[in-house]
Formats: structure tokens, C-alpha cells, sequence
């Protein structure tokens, strides 16, 4: 088993620590093997950045996210840059606020949106959207218990426990509504509503 | 034991305070800036001593003045730093200073691609400086061995008086991963040579009466005559000799000292190599698709093995003659343009065997299917 995850967004909305915090989950409360990396360019706020995980039962040979198994879209340029190269059978949980057009993803990619944004708003600091998409991703891996994710981020440190606790909380339970894309099928999904919902 | 996710700039900083560096001085460039930063909150938690300095020349000569003073000193740059710190470097060497300095390969050359990870420094690590100069130079494989082959780096850099190079990458140095850190009490340190007798008897660290000899170094501030070091060759040796025969032996013996030692110096690891007829050469991040396609070879009746350099320098050219005794062809994957391939192609000069590279500029990992398709493709 392998599976390859990618936080993508701008820099500024934590992806790499959202990264790290899974790969501390499923490399030491689980027991998976794992290897985390990172992408982000010169920029520190704002530009492209991505917090990538690949877990696996076995050593990790290759170590790069190449085609990702479960992509976290936080922002729309990460949809553009990173939906190519999604494969059919595919996940990708969106960010309903800052992500609108998913009208490219149309090769039987599974497009859950969620509102990862809106929930950190509710816990009370934005910047947790990250733990938000964090504790939902963790859920759809299907390898990590909500403890397991908690542990986690207490390991990460004290600062914000409180309300990344709380925005962990409601990234766990979110409610992530899905449409499987069918090869063709354009943005018919953004066109029912969900826009900017 | 301690099971942590780390980073490979993580485990190398715990790798060096384990071996006992107490001091380290650093300028930031990408990928070596996250050594500077662990090092920046781990020293002060150790008893050490951290400097953010104004270049990597600063930086360099910083952690010399330290290891003069007695203490275990590292620093770390990518390669445009590591370009700067040549002078440096050599001036460690000819005044043999023990100092570990990290490379966190980038792309380049030039500024190149900063967040682009490369293996670009084989060369470099050992020709950099002018003159004839030893050096040892260690590349890890993983986050793990990234932790011991520092700690061998600051034991070796001690024990031979000479700085050491961790050669690593960026995908390394900036990759997280499961590791179980030992007990630092129980890693094992070497201390480097240090005057024993009465001060007045100590004439100065470089006298040496045999071409292998590292000769003992007091400590600034201990009463040994110390004080006085340069980057210049030091003509000195127990017995008369004229200025020639002095310059001529302290030279060979700064080489001597390292050369002596190659063979316990050359680390490598072999895989299958016993029958293989397709040997790959590689090392640091690029041993893995290089472990993953002599397996894939091997499912289709193709007999591959591996060599995986651990050591660079010196040159672990005996292993890469024994591992390929029976091989017809060998395939050597690297981040660059072939700087170990050279160097294998002369380690194999004159046995016929056809050598040839996978090479990656791109940034991107080798994957195990190119190192296939060129070995099937030199096959046929």
C-alpha cells in the first residue's frame, strides 16, 4: 500500500505544518512508515505551496508525491496546478471558499467539497482552516483514528492547542459533500450551486 | 532510544551535538538554512555556542577559531556557499583544523535553482580548494544515517585533524521520516590529539617525524605554543631537513595522513553484487531507485547489484573494482551531469566494462524504471 497526500494552497495557509502533523500521526501514533516533504517557492506569503505525505506498510522507496492518491485543494491555484495530474479513482477535498471551479477536474476524480474555512471561522482563528483539512484528509486516509490525529498535534507543540484542538474537532466531523466527476462531465456540479456556497 | 519524525537538517544537528560540536556558525542559504535554525535552538539548550554570521566565509572561519580554541565546530551551506568557503577550507586543511561543514546539495550552477535539490558538489568537495588536498567527504542515504554520518564526520574530522564534509541534498535535508535516535551517552566520540608533556617541551601542532603522523594540537589558552596558525604550509618535521625537503614532506604528509587510512575511510555497501553482471553505482537519495531497479532487473533474469557509496572521498575505488568482477556493464544514477560516473569510469579503466549514466538536472528523483530502460537498452 501506498498512498500519496498533498496539502496545496498559498503560503501562509500552513499547509507544510499540516503536513508534518500528519506524518507525525501516521509515522509515530500509527506506526505506518512514512516521509513527508514540502514544496513552496521564494515567496513566504502568497505564493504556491504544498505540505506533501506518502504513507505506506513498507519503506517508502520513492519519496516524492508524484500523482496524488488524496489532494487537499485550500486555495483555486492549487486546483489548476495540481488537478492534471489527478488519476480517475482519485480524491480531492476542496476548500468551499477559496476553491470555485473545479470545471477541470473531469476524469472520475471524487471532488468532496467541505467547508474548511467557514469550521476554522466557527473555532475562532482562520489560520486553523489547515487543522480543519488536516482532521478531514486524516479521516479519508481510512489509517488514523481522531486520537491518533490529536496526539498528534499535541506533539507539534503548545502554541494554539486550544483552538487547533477545536478546529481538528470539526475537521473530523465535517460533513464533506461529494460528486464523482464522469470523464467528460464538465462543471455541471459548480452549476447546481455549490459556487462560493 | 527516542522514536521522533525528523528532518534530515534535524537529525544531522542531533548527529553533531551527540558526536559533542558545541559550536556552530552559520550564514542562511536554501537548503542549509534549516541546519542553522535547529542549531540556533539546540545549542544554547547544550551548553554551545551559536553565531549567525555575515557570509560563509565568516561562518567557516568562525568554526576555526572555535576548533582552535578546543571545541567541536560544524557548520553548513548549499553550493554557492560552499564556492565562497573554498579558501577557507583550504586554509583548514594546510592548517589542520577539525571542522565538519554540511553541503545541502542544490541545483546549479551559479544561484541555479535554490528550493531545487541536486548532487552537484562530487567534485567540488574535493577539488574546491587550491593545492593538493585530502578530504573526507560522507554521503547518507537516509534521515537515520544522516544522524551517524555526521557523528563519523566530527569523529573523523577530530581524529585526522582535517575538516569533513557531510555531503547531502536537499530532498534529504528537507524530507521528514521516522527515526529512533540513540542515547547520546553511548554514541562514540573521538577526540582529536592533544599535546600530553609539560608546555615549555610542545615546539607547535604541526611537528610530525612520519608521513602518516597527526601531530598533537593544544587548545588556545592552555599554555601550548598554539597561537601561531596559518593557512601556510607548516616545514616542520622532529629531524634537519632543508626548507625543500621540509615543504615537500609536510605536504605529502597532509595528504598522507587521510590516503593511509583509505581503506578503513571507504565505506560502502554492496548489494548482490557476488554474480551481478549489471552493476549500478550510486549514492545518497539516488541509492533508492537504484535499490528498487536491480530488484525489478532482477524479477525479469537480469542479475544487477548495487554499490552504494557511503564514503566519496576518499574515493572507495577498490570496492567498485571488487563489486564489479564479473559485471559487463555498470549504470551509474546521479543528480548531475555524470561527476560520479568519471569517477567510476577511471575506478574501471582498462577492464572493459561499458559504463554509462542515468542523469537527472531536473530536480527530480531518478526513478527506478529509467535505470532499467538504460540497462536493458545497453543490453541489447
Amino acid at each position: 500500500m501506498r498512498m500519496e497526500i498533498r496539502f496545496a494552497g498559498v503560503g501562509g495557509q500552513g499547509l507544510v505544518r499540516a503536513s508534518i502533523v500528519l506524518a507525525e500521526a501516521a509515522g509515530i501514533q500509527a506506526g505506518l512508515h512514512v516521509v513527508q516533504t514540502q514544496f513552496y517557492g521564494f515567496e513566504t506569503e502568497g505564493g504556491p505551496s504544498c505540505g506533501d505525505v506518502v504513507l505506506g506498510d513498507a519503506p517508502v522507496e520513492y519519496p516524492w508525491v508524484r500523482q496524488p492518491d488524496l489532494l487537499v485543494a485550500m486555495a483555486q491555484p492549487a486546483v489548476y496546478e495540481h488537478a492534471p495530474f489527478m488519476r480517475p479513482g482519485t480524491r480531492m477535498l476542496v476548500d468551499d471558499l477559496f476553491v470555485t471551479d473545479v470545471a477541470m477536474v473531469d476524469r472520475g476524480v471524487t471532488v468532496l467539497w467541505a467547508p474548511l474555512t467557514k469550521l476554522a471561522d466557527q473555532a475562532g482563528f482562520r489560520k486553523s482552516a489547515n487543522m480543519v483539512a488536516l482532521a478531514a484528509c486524516a479521516r479519508l486516509t481510512g489509517l488514523l483514528t481522531y486520537d491518533r490525529v490529536e496526539s498528534a498535534l499535541r506533539a507539534a507543540g503548545p502554541g494554539h492547542f486550544k483552538v487547533n484542538q477545536q478546529a481538528l474537532r470539526l475537521g473530523w466531523e465535517a460533513d464533506l459533500r461529494s460528486h464523482v466527476f464522469a470523464p467528460g462531465e464538465k462543471s455541471a456540479y459548480m452549476e447546481e450551486g455549490f459556487r462560493g456556497v | 532510544m527516542t522514536r521522533r519524525l525528523l528532518m534530515g537538517s534535524e537529525a544531522i544537528c542531533e548527529g553533531a551535538i551527540a558526536a559533542g560540536v558545541r559550536f556552530y556558525a552559520g550564514y542562511p542559504i536554501t537548503p542549509a538554512t534549516e541546519v542553522a535554525e535547529f542549531m540556533s535552538a539546540r545549542m544554547p539548550q547544550v551548553g554551545g555556542s551559536y553565531v549567525q554570521m555575515e557570509d560563509e566565509m565568516g561562518s567557516f572561519a568562525a568554526a576555526m577559531g572555535a576548533s582552535c580554541a578546543g571545541v567541536k565546530a560544524m557548520t553548513a551551506s548549499s553550493g554557492p556557499g560552499l564556492a565562497l568557503m573554498q579558501e577557507e577550507i583550504g586554509h583548514a586543511i594546510a592548517g589542520e583544523i577539525p571542522v565538519v561543514l554540511v553541503n545541502v546539495g542544490r541545483h546549479g550552477p551559479g544561484i541555479g535553482n535554490a528550493t531545487g535539490s541536486a548532487q552537484m558538489e562530487v567534485m567540488q568537495a574535493k577539488y574546491g580548494p587550491n593545492g593538493d588536498c585530502p578530504m573526507i567527504a560522507l554521503s547518507p542515504s537516509t534521515i537515520e544515517e544522516a544522524f551517524w554520518l555526521t557523528v563519523k564526520c566530527v569523529n573523523l574530522a577530530e581524529r585526522y585533524r582535517t575538516p569533513t564534509i557531510l555531503l547531502t541534498e536537499g530532498l534529504l535535508a528537507l524530507q521528514r521520516s521516522v527515526v529512533d535516535l540513540p542515547d547520546y551517552g553511548k554514541v562514540e566520540t573521538w577526540e582529536r590529539p592533544r599535546p600530553e608533556g609539560a608546555p615549555s617541551e610542545y615546539a607547535n601542532p604541526y611537528m610530525a617525524t612520519s608521513l602518516t603522523a597527526v601531530p598533537p594540537m593544544g587548545d588556545f589558552g592552555t599554555g601550548y605554543r598554539s597561537i601561531f596558525r596559518t593557512g601556510g604550509i607548516q616545514p616542520q618535521h622532529g629531524a634537519k631537513m632543508t626548507r625543500f625537503e621540509a615543504q615537500h614532506f609536510s605536504t605529502t604528509r597532509l595528504n598522507q595522513k587521510v590516503e593511509a587510512h583509505r581503506d578503513e575511510l571507504a565505506l560502502t555497501e554492496a548489494l548482490q553484487t557476488e554474480d551481478a553482471d549489471v552493476l549500478y553505482v550510486a549514492f545518497g537519495t539516488q541509492f533508492h531507485p537504484a535499490r528498487a531497479a536491480m530488484q525489478m532487473a532482477r524479477a525479469k533474469g537480469i542479475k544487477a547489484g548495487v554499490l552504494r557509496l557511503i564514503t566519496i572521498w576518499p574515493f572507495p575505488d577498490k570496492a567498485i573494482r571488487q563489486a564489479a568482477q564479473h559485471a559487463k556493464l555498470a549504470v551509474v544514477p546521479e543528480m548531475n551531469l555524470g561527476q560520479l560516473r568519471g569517477l567510476v569510469t577511471q575506478a574501471l579503466a582498462g577492464s572493459g566494462i561499458r559504463i554509462d549514466g542515468v542523469n537527472h538536472v531536473n530536480s527530480l528523483t531518478i526513478t527506478p524504471q529509467e535505470i532499467l530502460a538504460k540497462t536493458e537498452d545497453m543490453l541489447r
